[in-house]
């Protein structure tokens, strides 16, 4: 053990040797990536808006936040996951499921929120079964979500026989007004539904023995068994939350776009996980917070808008948005070689 | 075989007949170890003696396929980390087991972080890692730092006061020197001493044989899963312990072909 330095060498540059006191906060947070990311997403909207000037409106960037307020919340489900050392692939078929599900249901005259319910339900069992399969049956979880990616899909399409749906019954109105309504006549509910997601993950995630413990079998998981976290389960809530969020985002989706379509999400997994990785969430686990999930989030929404605002065809947007996937996880990967 | 089964108290810990198989190989062979209150007791072996397997039973890492465990007399049963943690034992493991993301208080207290209202007490966590930190004479510059940016010694540091964080009765050591500088040992065995004084009943797992005679009070010998002898620090030798580790048996060996 180091005993407590008697005084800090002098005149030698580089670290101080006697840090007895905390670092300040603000040089904590100029110090996180959060903060470097933030300022790429500043400096991205400033590129933006001197190459188009129809971008800096309020009714562009509400789009823009509209557009992005999905996956965002997707991203925040799917970074428990990520941060417990796990991964999602399934999330944007389950948008598509419960996004037809629910539908459905309403279609059949069930209530407007015993619907929902099951629809979210329906994602959470995806979850569940995502989860039981990669700590019982030890599977790296890319194997169980990427059956689930094509599972649930399938579902979708075997449920609408392939079909929109666009007769939402009785409720119909009411289901619509949760997408495409505003709160206090200006903010677009589906933002509203992103800050709670934000709000709500960012507590969970940062403050409650729950999130700890996420942090904890994302850094080390075996450590985090022996010190008596119950890892198996927590690993498979973690799951759960994802396919629940993804759900809600599904039939939140369906009603924005007045359609419940199996092929609403599609593709959606990656956009989400890039969204997570840019926003700092490492892949390997472990590290990684909400706030940079979210600007992450807009970081990809920005391009994707920019992209339209300037007429890049799109199809050449998939290609640039895979560009920045690879790009994302390539930082990654330096970020945390130059860690260790 | 057994030199010295006779001490006036009762163990903190018994385990009997242990055994443990990974498939076709059986890592324990039925094995009785005892552990008194306020004893340091070294266990020795070979590399794959099942030291490390014996222990992992006794803290929950591992489920032994037959043997019983008894502790303060009461026979327990230990199927995870957490009851042996809520009987009072604690490990602190070769490679100190950290998760190198979280800063040091929440190593310290990892799966038992202090809570108010349903949220992590940070206050309340620090405060209080602070001061373990403090009786253990152990410092770090920063309680906030990733313990991954840490030294090896001051990662040692903060495995060692997650173990002492709640007062445990039983203290579990596997090569608590191995990674350390001559200067860092010899002030972690006067630790392990004053523990010992303190009432904490002691295990160390250690190759360093002379530094187990220097702090111990007993040395069990593990051979291919098996206790081949139990003997008191103050009546052996080195060398009949070596004999013991080496060839199964007590008399000075012929090492050169009693190596299996």
């Amino acid at each position: 053990m180091p005993a407590r330095p008697e005084a800090a060498p002098t005149g030698q540059g580089g670290e101080s040797v006697q840090a007895v006191r905390e670092p300040s906060r603000l040089r904590v947070f100029l110090g996180t990536y959060e903060f470097g990311v933030t300022l790429s997403l500043v400096l991205l909207v400033i590129l933006v808006s001197l190459l188009t000037p129809r971008f800096l409106t309020t009714v562009n960037l509400m789009n823009v936040a509209r557009n992005f307020a999905f996956n965002a919340a997707t991203a925040v489900g799917e970074a428990f996951v990520i941060l417990a050392g796990g991964i999602d692939l399934s999330v944007g078929s389950i948008i598509s499921l419960s996004g037809v599900v629910t539908p459905i249901l309403l279609q059949s005259g069930w209530g407007l929120w015993t619907a929902i319910s099951a629809g979210v339900l329906v994602g959470a069992l995806c979850g569940l079964v995502n989860g039981v399969l990669v700590t019982k049956a030890k599977m790296p979880p890319l194997i169980p979500t990427l059956g689930m990616l094509s599972i649930a899909r399938g579902l979708a399409l075997v449920i609408t026989r392939g079909r929109p749906i666009t007769n939402f019954g009785e409720h119909g109105p009411a289901f619509l007004e949760l997408g495409q309504g505003y709160l206090f006549g200006v903010i677009p509910n589906p933002v509203v539904y992103m800050a709670l997601v934000v709000v709500v993950g960012w507590i969970v995630l940062s403050r409650t023995p729950f999130g700890y413990a996420i942090y904890a079998i994302g850094g080390n998981e075996e450590a985090s068994r022996l010190a008596g976290i119950p890892v198996d389960r927590i690993k498979t809530l973690t799951y759960v939350i994802s396919g629940a969020v993804a759900a809600l985002t599904g039939i939140l989706l369906a009603s924005r776009l007045s359609v419940g379509n199996a092929t609403n999400g599609q593709g959606d997994e990656l956009e989400v996980i890039a969204a997570a990785v840019i926003g700092g969430i490492s892949l390997s686990g472990g590290k990684g917070t909400v706030a940079g999930v979210l600007v992450g989030s807009a970081i990809i929404g920005v391009i994707r808008n920019a992209m339209v605002l300037v007429r890049v065809s799109a199809f050449w947007q998939e290609v640039v948005i895979g560009c920045v996937i690879i790009l994302a996880v390539l930082l990654d990967r330096m970020r945390h070689r130059k860690a260790q | 075989m057994n030199a010295r089964a006779t001490k006036p108290t009762t163990p903190i810990i018994s385990m009997r007949g242990i055994v443990k198989r990974f498939g076709a190989i059986q890592a324990l062979k039925g094995v009785d170890l005892d552990l008194y209150h306020g004893e340091i007791l070294g266990l020795v072996g070979d590399n794959s003696a099942g030291k490390s397997t014996l222990m992992k039973i006794l803290t929950g890492a591992y489920r032994a396929d037959a043997g019983e465990i008894f502790f303060e007399g009461r026979p327990v049963t230990i199927h995870s980390p957490l009851d042996s943690r809520r009987l009072g034992i604690e490990m602190i493991y070769q490679d100190f087991a950290l998760c190198g993301n979280l800063d040091v208080s929440s190593n310290i207290f990892l799966g038992r972080w202090p809570t108010i209202r349903g949220l992590v007490n940070r206050k309340q966590m620090e405060q209080e890692a602070a001061r373990v930190l403090e009786r253990m004479n152990l410092f770090l510059p920063s309680l906030r730092l990733p313990v991954e940016t840490l030294s090896g010694g001051r990662q040692q540091a903060v495995a060692i006061a997650r173990a002492l964080a709640f007062n445990p009765k039983v203290l579990i050591m596997d090569e608590p020197t191995a990674n350390l500088s001559p200067n860092a040992s010899r002030r972690l065995l006067e630790l392990v001493s004053d523990l010992r004084d303190q009432g904490v009943s002691i295990i160390i797992i250690s190759h360093r044989m002379q530094e187990i005679f220097e702090v111990g009070d007993r040395i069990a010998v593990l051979r291919q899963g098996e206790i081949v002898g139990t003997l008191s620090i103050a009546e052996a030798t080195e060398d009949e312990v070596l004999s013991l580790i080496i060839a199964g048996r007590r008399s000075t060996p012929e090492s050169g072909h009693a190596r299996a």
